[in-house]
């Protein structure tokens, strides 16, 4: 009997320690984790770790363990004395235990960003909360869900479920679905990131702007059908628009998707295509079309290098207006000299009106160590050649980032 | 420092120091120098949707882009802000001109969508995005609740013949703890 009266008194004590720190982090704000380099692990596909077949978003208690296990830096050779890293991988680092159907995720990401424009405007810097989300999702026989609610000060419109211009609840994705053939297929509705592309955590990065389909705040609601194989990936989405957009006839509609095939572990590679339909623009007041369609390819020569790389090519055409045809394109190397630090280089180009302007380049130096469990930080600096109305000029921009989550 | 207590420190520090953001760089401090202003004003001013390239489409943030509006040039903002003064420039078309109503605090978009079929089309944000634009359909919130009520539903469906495995394995092996509960049933329907 007393053992059963101080193991409640544990798990009260326990709540009373994590809760008010998950609702931290809840409270005070964009971008889940997504890292395509993890094929440098021998993971191409992405269902393992994320609830997402497609990558990004709350972590399985599987992706909780890797996360431990091949992403962040080890100290020290581990001894049978040590406790298990998986478990230090858990929500709230094990401390609050979950039921095995259930995957709970509080995430939190602050930066410091300066902006240094061309002469003469002065250089700004800031702090920006970029995310403060809680995620939960549900395995449960062939019933998949997940879903995520949070906070913003500013900044990712497209996911409000609040109004007002600022300090906003936001939902980035909730969708349910169902899994067949030992979760090979998943079929879901809801809003959800488009597939299109190399899923990433950059979402500023050109070729996932320029697209709209970063995981920030680009996300759509419609029905997807993904399949994961162990040489085949893929996900088909009939996008029926952002339902968190007003009036409906902005919201583009239309279809996304991607398939990946990978002939080895060390090589992925694969194709998206995008046609999507708004029967109004903001700009033009008139019906118009947007494609994209694109080639991207992930590579790991030798384990320490990783070498991802995407081009896209971009379509509109606005009702009565000449179409116009456009390029976003990237070329990632990422090194990972020791685990957990990264240091990543990438160079990306933007041809939106080649025929006024020519095209913008742009160049990020970035290196990121996941120094602690739950704990990361990133650092980048990137050039941009960009378009100046009628001009180019350079923008030179400086991001650091602390991420942490439960 | 264990790296579980370092973990908890470091999530703390990412909350407790975080600081609001603003939107573009520069210029939201430029308009506010410049209309003297009481704060600066939201990104939302001139951007529809996220802050970046190519969404400066909200009614006053067109018209400061047809009146010059270069990115990063503090001088295209001034001259384009004296253009729409001199203009008297009324973007959303209620009657107001934009420069007094951003000096009132009032929103120069606010009024967009009364003037007709000239007005320019400003994307609202949230479930039910605006009264005058109901959704059809299931809100997204609805859907969220009503997935997540079957979700435990199934969940106690799933425990319940758990359950009662393990109060059948009770019995079996503790009979007095059987007899106590068959008493203590009686007590409860009265029958001592």
């Amino acid at each position: 009997m007393r053992r059963v009266v101080s193991s409640h008194r544990d798990r009260w004590a326990r709540a009373l320690v994590v809760a008010p720190l998950a609702l931290i982090v809840l409270c005070f704000p964009r971008v889940a984790q997504a890292f395509p380099w993890m094929i440098r692990h021998e993971y191409v596909g992405c269902t393992t770790c994320h609830h997402d077949p497609s990558g990004a978003g709350i972590l399985t208690a599987y992706g909780r363990a890797q996360s431990e296990v091949l992403v962040r830096t080890p100290y020290g050779k581990p001894s049978e004395d040590d406790e298990d890293p998986s478990k230090l991988g858990k929500f709230a680092l094990g401390v609050v235990p979950l039921p095995a159907v259930v995957d709970v995720q509080a995430d939190g990401r602050l930066a410091w960003l300066r902006v240094a424009p061309p002469s003469p405007a002065p250089a700004t810097s800031r702090f920006v909360l970029m995310q403060s989300d809680l995620a939960g999702a549900i395995k449960l026989d062939h019933l998949r869900a997940a879903a995520s609610v949070g906070y913003v000060h500013e900044g990712a419109l497209g996911a409000s479920v609040t109004h007002g211009a600022e300090d906003r609840v936001v939902s980035r994705y909730h969708w349910a679905g169902a899994s067949f053939d030992d979760d090979k297929l998943l079929v879901r509705a809801g809003r959800m990131p488009i597939p299109f592309g190399l899923r990433m955590m950059e979402h500023t990065m050109w070729v996932r702007s320029a697209t709209r389909t970063d995981i920030n705040a680009s996300q759509s609601h419609g029905l997807a059908m993904s399949l994961s194989t162990g040489s085949v990936r893929g996900e088909l989405m009939a996008v029926a628009g952002n339902l968190q957009l007003a009036p409906p006839s902005l919201r583009e509609r239309g279809y996304a998707g991607f398939l990946e095939y990978t002939p080895g572990p060390s090589f992925a590679a694969g194709a998206s295509s995008a046609i999507l339909h708004a029967e109004l623009t903001v700009e033009e007041k008139k019906p118009a079309f947007r494609q994209a369609h694109g080639l991207f390819a992930r590579w790991t020569p030798a384990r320490p290098l990783v070498v991802l790389a995407e081009t896209d090519l971009l379509l509109r055409s606005v009702r009565g207006s000449k179409p116009f045809a456009g390029n976003a394109s990237m070329l990632q190397l990422d090194v990972e000299p020791i685990q957990g630090v990264h240091a990543i280089a990438t160079g990306e180009l933007l041809c939106e009106k080649p025929s006024r302007e020519g095209c913008s380049v742009g160049g990020w130096g970035s290196a990121a160590w996941f120094f602690l469990p739950h704990v990361d930080v990133r650092a980048d600096v990137i050039v941009r050649n960009v378009d100046a109305g009628g001009d180019r000029a350079s923008v030179v921009t400086v991001l650091a980032q602390l991420h942490a989550f439960l | 420092m264990s790296p579980r207590l370092a973990a908890f420190t470091s999530v703390a520090v990412v909350a407790l120091t975080a600081a609001s953001a603003s939107a573009t760089p520069n210029f939201p401090k430029a308009v506010q120098a410049k209309l003297s202003l009481g704060a600066e004003p939201a990104c939302t001013l001139c951007h529809a949707g996220p802050t970046q390239r190519g969404t400066v489409t909200t009614p006053f943030g067109a018209s400061m882009r047809a009146r010059g509006l270069v990115a990063y040039d503090e001088a295209s903002l001034g001259r384009a802000i004296d253009a729409l003064r001199g203009e008297k420039r009324d973007s959303d078309g209620d009657g107001k001109p934009d420069v007094d109503e951003l000096t009132a605090g009032e929103d120069p978009n606010a009024g967009a969508g009364r003037a007709g079929d000239d007005a320019a089309l400003v994307p609202e944000y949230g479930c039910s995005a605006a009264p005058a634009h109901p959704t059809p359909g299931l809100s997204p919130l609805a859907a969220l609740a009503a997935l997540t009520l079957v979700a435990w539903w199934a969940m106690r469906a799933r425990r319940q013949p758990a359950r009662q495995h393990l109060r059948r394995a009770r019995r079996r092996s503790d009979p007095t703890a059987t007899a106590t509960t068959t008493a203590a049933t009686r007590n409860a329907a009265g029958r001592t």
